[in-house]
């Protein structure tokens, strides 16, 4: 039984729901299977590790049917069946987990059972709580658009004075239109971000019919509203600051009124532009950037949505970290939140993160051992590595091997059609200009190197990292020309 | 005890319902008051009506409590948690019938638990259910726009395969699209139907994009999208026939591929494009509607979710068809579908449609009789006797009855608050030039009756049916 997916899922119940299970289980409301019950209540003494030779499948048989001649299919299907029972329990938990938001199925019910007063008594239930969040986001819009809907269909012919009616099918209008704005930013800026990563073409939904209207302050009420369209349109046109400005005040002005997880997810928002910025050359979005990290890691909104913290964050705060220099801070984190990544993607995320470290610390034996322990999968963490690997090739006076991992950087480009046409350029240029660094190392003079120092100075395309990297080995090496 | 909400919710509930909430309260998942479960036994035996003397709140107490003294506020309290779990199997009730969002509850459940491969297997069959079992319409583009999206978040560090990914966001954005279309269209709707009853300018939620994407795209996989812009728009832009005659055609060929709930809104639309033809004194506007009631009876659309035809539908259907001419068919309806006309309003209906279809084929006697048997309390069914009685008397010949006829008809203009203003209009049209008529009807002074004839022509607000009729009567004299 050990391994089967009723066992894995049992293993993530709590204690209490546990408990709730069994109280499920026994409801005849749910279940007239009186060998479920018994099959449950063998598998619940051992939990949570659901260790046990009593959990061999021939001995629960046993316990249930009472003979030895054990039936394997028999058994399968009861264990299917409480699978079943399993997760008609896990809708119920979720159920029980949404609130007030339940009750608005009720309000259909009492709506098509014609009960005006319980529908009226249910209706103002949900409104007064409603009235009382705090912020106005998708979860509130949703609400209140069911609501007024079941409300508006409650009565259709007998509202008799037709004025009321009015202000019914407005409130609908109202409370859609809201809804699905925020619904449809939320997926503009999944497809802008996506467009950024990876040869894909957006078809952005409803953009020029929303923008007027936001621009012109038509959804002031519901800050969220302009607050993801600002995001969007700074991630769309980098070199507008205007509008990452407008999306940085709406934010801290309304912090209050914006639920958790937007607050989460604008605070990615503000990160992925502050990287836009740093890929532009603007090297001033490095400390913002460090600082707005900080407050996702000091108020836990990285845990919002996600169980683990999304690699990408986590590699992000570890390259920002590096440019600053802020070493002691990166140790810290790294050990701190090593554990919170998806395990999956912990070994490699963990082993970058250490290896970078290490550079930093120019102990560069050490970084190339972490690198080493790496075997990566996605093409962008193949990237990161090969560049990395090429760097401490070249710290250790590795200069063949440099030369070979650019040939092999220059093969996996060719072969890699996914990649977004600015990183393949960016491999390039590092590629051709990593070749020309590891030449002058060997033959050079002040002139080339200081021609050689302009030239990195004005490729924006090899990114601030590694431009800030080439121009201190270049400026290594006319030190140490001036010595000889 | 009767009167308590409980007790009138009870009322609502099936036999099986019973049963369902019956096995509800017994389980330990949702109550622990055995005192519920006692309450509820004790109450189940008077359903479904509950009316018997012995049902008192005192009765109730003492099976529940014991021969106790009578504790109101003890009762009162344990009354509302048998309430509060009515209102959780009503939660359990609707969730069955909506199981694509009890998949969602499910999907979410697992993804929170990281069990990745029963959250894609759940996710298939998800998905299996939504394709198999909906419309492409509302209810599947939300599922279909929130199941993807749940998959979506189900990967926080992105798919294995990128295309996949890429594909998945599309249809996330394609799904979310077609439903707010849908829905869009429906409140706009609502707020267009508001516009002809009150003084009411309505604020179109992206009406333009709607439009501009309906005439660049292609929705053949989803028809009812082109099919609620074409009803929409038909009403909107009255006189643009080529609205009504696109949503016409692609109802017809569409019908099979649309709910059943959407045949009857789209039907609905049509019919009320006609109605607005038909008020605005366009006789072929009789004809269409007509061909629509004929075809939503061939297919039963009216009793999808209704037991019984709605009482001034059924009348409206034999005022039509019996003014094109179609007298057979309209005795066959009217003998067919008289038992689906609801009990309370049966017996008025049907008289006066029999009333109408007498004087139609000229056997004004037979029709007068059939009037005669009511007196209906519904403001506009009322309307339409006291107008067929003006008229039988008038074929009839029966003067001191015309004008008492005719002053009852005014009177009830006056003193009913429930007619709308258009309809209040034409019937006061209609009972001032019937009295003119007949006043003029003596001397026929030729000139004068030429007159009258082109003032009421000249009226819009006068009810198509009636002017023909009345213009038709004035001809007679002046022949």
């Amino acid at each position: 039984m050990e391994n089967t997916r009723i066992i894995e899922l049992l293993k993530t119940f709590s204690e209490k729901e546990l408990a709730g299970f069994d109280d499920f289980i026994s409801s005849k409301f749910f279940n007239q299977n009186e060998n479920l019950k018994k099959l449950f209540s063998i598998l619940k003494k051992h939990y949570p590790t659901f260790e046990s030779e009593e959990l061999l499948k021939k001995n629960i048989f046993v316990k249930i049917f009472g003979r030895k001649n054990y039936e394997d299919e028999k058994m399968r299907t009861l264990i299917s069946n409480l699978m079943k029972l399993c997760k008609k329990y896990l809708i119920q938990v979720d159920i029980e987990s949404k609130g007030e938001e339940v009750n608005l199925h009720l309000l259909t019910q009492l709506r098509i059972r014609e009960q005006k007063a319980l529908f009226t008594y249910e209706y103002n239930k949900i409104k007064s709580s409603l009235g009382e969040s705090k912020s106005k986001g998708r979860e509130y819009y949703f609400s209140a658009y069911v609501m007024e809907t079941e409300l508006y269909h409650s009565e259709p012919t007998a509202i008799k004075d037709n004025y009321l009616e009015k202000p019914l099918i407005e409130n609908v209008a109202y409370n859609f239109e809201r809804l699905f704005i925020i619904d449809l930013l939320s997926i503009n800026y999944n497809m802008l971000t996506r467009e950024s990563k990876v040869n894909y073409s957006p078809r952005f939904l409803f953009l020029d019919t929303i923008r007027p209207k936001i621009e012109n302050g038509d959804y002031a009420d519901t800050p969220i509203i302009p607050l993801k369209y600002y995001i969007f349109m700074s991630i769309q046109n980098p070199f507008k600051e205007e509008y990452f400005e407008k999306a940085e005040k709406i934010y801290f002005d309304n912090l209050d009124l914006i639920s958790p997880t937007e607050k989460a997810y604008i605070n990615t928002g503000l990160v992925n532009y502050c990287w836009l910025r740093v890929g532009l050359g603007d090297e001033k979005y490095f400390p913002r950037v460090f600082d707005v990290y900080k407050i996702g890691l000091e108020e836990g909104m990285y845990f919002y949505e996600n169980k683990f913290l999304l690699t990408s964050l986590f590699n992000g705060i570890v390259k920002c970290a590096c440019f600053l220099k802020e070493l002691q801070w990166l140790f810290n984190f790294i050990y701190e939140y090593k554990n919170k990544l998806d395990p999956e993607q912990r070994k490699e995320a963990v082993n970058v993160a250490y290896s970078k470290y290490y550079f930093e610390k120019k102990e560069f034996e050490l970084a190339l051992k972490h690198i080493n322990k790496i075997n990566a999968l996605s093409s962008i963490l193949k990237l990161e590595i090969k560049i990395l690997t090429i760097k401490i090739l070249y710290e250790l006076g590795h200069i063949e091997s440099v030369f070979s991992s650019l040939d092999s950087l220059k093969h996996f480009f060719r072969n890699n059609k996914l990649l977004h046409p600015s990183i393949l350029e960016q491999i390039n240029s590092f590629s051709k200009i990593v070749k020309q660094l590891s030449n002058l190392k060997e033959n050079n003079n002040k002139e080339d190197l200081d021609y050689f120092k302009k030239q990195v100075a004005n490729s924006p395309e090899l990114g601030m990292i590694s431009i800030k990297w080439v121009i201190e080995k270049i400026d290594e090496l006319i030190k140490n020309n001036a010595k000889h | 005890m009767q009167n308590t909400k409980l007790i009138e919710l009870l009322r609502t509930f099936k036999e099986k319902e019973i049963f369902g909430l019956e096995e509800l309260i017994s389980s330990k998942f949702f109550n622990k008051n055995e005192n519920a479960v006692t309450l509820f036994t004790a109450i189940k035996k008077y359903y479904p009506d509950f009316l018997h003397t012995d049902f008192t709140k005192e009765n109730i107490y003492q099976i529940v409590f014991g021969k106790k003294k009578y504790d109101d506020e003890k009762m009162r309290t344990l009354i509302s948690v048998l309430m509060k779990l009515a209102k959780k199997y009503l939660v359990q009730l609707e969730l069955e019938n909506k199981t694509q969002y009890a998949n969602l509850f499910l999907l979410e459940q697992l993804r929170v638990r990281d069990q990745e491969n029963l959250f894609d297997y759940e996710l298939g069959k998800a998905d299996k259910h939504l394709e198999e079992n909906l419309y492409k319409e509302g209810d599947y583009y939300y599922a279909r726009y929130l199941t993807d999206f749940t998959n979506f978040y189900g990967h926080p560090s992105g798919f294995k395969d990128s295309d996949e990914e890429s594909n998945l966001l599309n249809k996330i954005s394609l799904s979310l699209e077609r439903f707010v279309f849908l829905e869009a269209m429906d409140i706009n709707y609502q707020m267009l139907t508001r516009k002809f009853k009150m003084n009411f300018k309505p604020n179109y939620i992206f009406l333009e994009q709607i439009k501009y994407k309906i005439q660049n795209n292609d929705y053949s996989d989803a028809p009812l999208i082109p099919l609620k812009y074409y009803a929409f728009s038909a009403i909107d832009n009255h006189g643009r026939e080529d609205y009504f005659e696109a949503c016409q055609k692609l109802y017809f060929e569409s019908f099979e591929k649309i709910s059943e709930f959407e045949r009857g809104s789209i039907h609905l639309a049509l019919v009320n494009y006609c109605m607005l033809g038909i008020s605005g004194g366009d006789e072929k506007y009789i004809e269409k509607a007509v061909v629509l009631y004929k075809f939503a009876l061939q297919h039963g659309l009216y009793f999808y979710n209704n037991k019984y035809l709605l009482p001034y539908m059924f009348y409206n259907i034999v005022k039509f068809s019996v003014h094109i001419g179609d007298t057979k068919w309209t005795f066959n309806f009217i003998f067919e579908y008289k038992n689906k006309v609801p009990p309370e309003f049966r017996k008025d209906v049907v008289n006066a449609s029999y009333g109408k279809y007498y004087f139609e084929i000229g056997e004004f006697d037979s029709a007068l009789k059939h009037v005669n048997k009511i007196n209906p309390h519904n403001a506009p069914l009322k309307l339409e006797v006291l107008t067929l009685l003006v008229k039988i008397f008038y074929e009839l010949d029966y003067v001191e009855n015309i004008y008492s006829a005719v002053d009852s008809l005014r009177h009830f203009i006056k003193s009913s608050k429930t007619l709308s203003p258009s309809l209040a209009n034409q019937a006061k049209h209609f009972a001032m030039y019937t009295r003119k008529i007949m006043d003029l009807k003596g001397k026929f002074n030729k000139k004068e009756l030429e007159y009258l004839k082109k003032e009421i022509s000249s009226i819009k607000e006068f009810g198509l049916i009636n002017q023909k009729w009345i213009l038709k009567k004035i001809e007679a004299i002046t022949k």
